[in-house]
């Protein structure tokens, strides 16, 4: 059953709507509890995950849907913030979304790498439309698990 | 309409350039700071320092930016320094381990003596 997201965030595919997002992602993990450092790489996840929708699922098309929800979850059991982003873009081979080998040094293929050190939980799947992504983030907002 | 130049000031150094960048550098701006980077170093500096004080933000495409600079000057022997990294700046090149092929200082007068 899907949860009810905290926030629910519609943007069309423009570079400037990243902005926006980013900060309202920062400013709702801090109030979530999180640290002010993870809240800003969260933000920064969901940057890169939001500019690699725009340049690669939708070929910087700026009219295109992408939707943001945030909310307050309980994963592995423990206090987290998760993102769920879908696009309408063409579906591609889940396979195909690569993180590049940290030892070559070139520009591009650093956006997924980035996302998937920043966050603790990061899973791609197609949406049961017949078309679009969908990314599901999460971050611990401790960072430390309890203690057994 | 124009872009709004990403490279706010330079300095003269004896033997090269010291630029300041200000502003996020994401997506939209990438762009215009690698026009602008593409400029100064097809005038053959043999080191350029890019003091990023005033960028509080910088995203992958403002990273990748950057690396294709650093490659254009390593390809001829050349120096790129960073320096004035704020926090948000700093994170993004620790997370993507480039910190470890950037020479980077804390500030530009440091900079200005390696």
């Amino acid at each position: 059953m899907d949860v009810q997201p905290d926030l629910d965030m519609r943007i069309l595919s423009k570079p400037h709507c990243i902005s926006a997002v980013k900060s309202a992602i920062e400013a709702m993990a801090l109030a979530m509890g999180m640290k002010e450092n993870d809240g800003a790489d969260t933000a920064l996840a969901v940057h890169e995950a939001l500019a690699n929708v725009i340049k690669h699922g939708y070929g910087n098309k700026p009219d295109q849907p992408i939707q943001i929800r945030v909310s307050y979850q309980t994963y592995q059991g423990r206090k987290a913030i998760q993102v769920v982003i879908e696009d309408e873009s063409n579906q591609i081979n889940l396979n195909e979304i690569k993180s590049r080998s940290l030892e070559e040094v070139r520009p591009g293929g650093l956006g997924v790498h980035i996302i998937q050190r920043i966050m603790d939980q990061v899973e791609y799947s197609h949406r049961g439309t017949g078309s679009g992504l969908r990314l599901t983030i999460s971050k611990f907002i401790d960072p430390h698990p309890p203690r057994e | 309409m124009a872009e709004a130049c990403v490279i706010s000031n330079s300095q003269k150094l004896e033997d090269g350039l010291a630029v300041s960048i200000g502003g996020e550098i994401d997506l939209i701006r990438s762009p215009q700071l690698r026009t602008e980077l593409a400029e100064i170093l097809d005038t053959g500096l043999e080191r350029l320092v890019i003091d990023l004080t005033a960028v509080p933000f910088m995203d992958s495409s403002g990273v990748a930016t950057l690396i294709e600079a650093l490659q254009t000057q390593r390809r001829t022997d050349r120096k790129l320094i960073l320096c004035g990294l704020q926090s948000k700046v700093k994170s993004i090149f620790e997370i993507s381990r480039l910190d470890m092929v950037f020479t980077i200082t804390e500030d530009l007068n440091t900079a200005l003596e390696i």
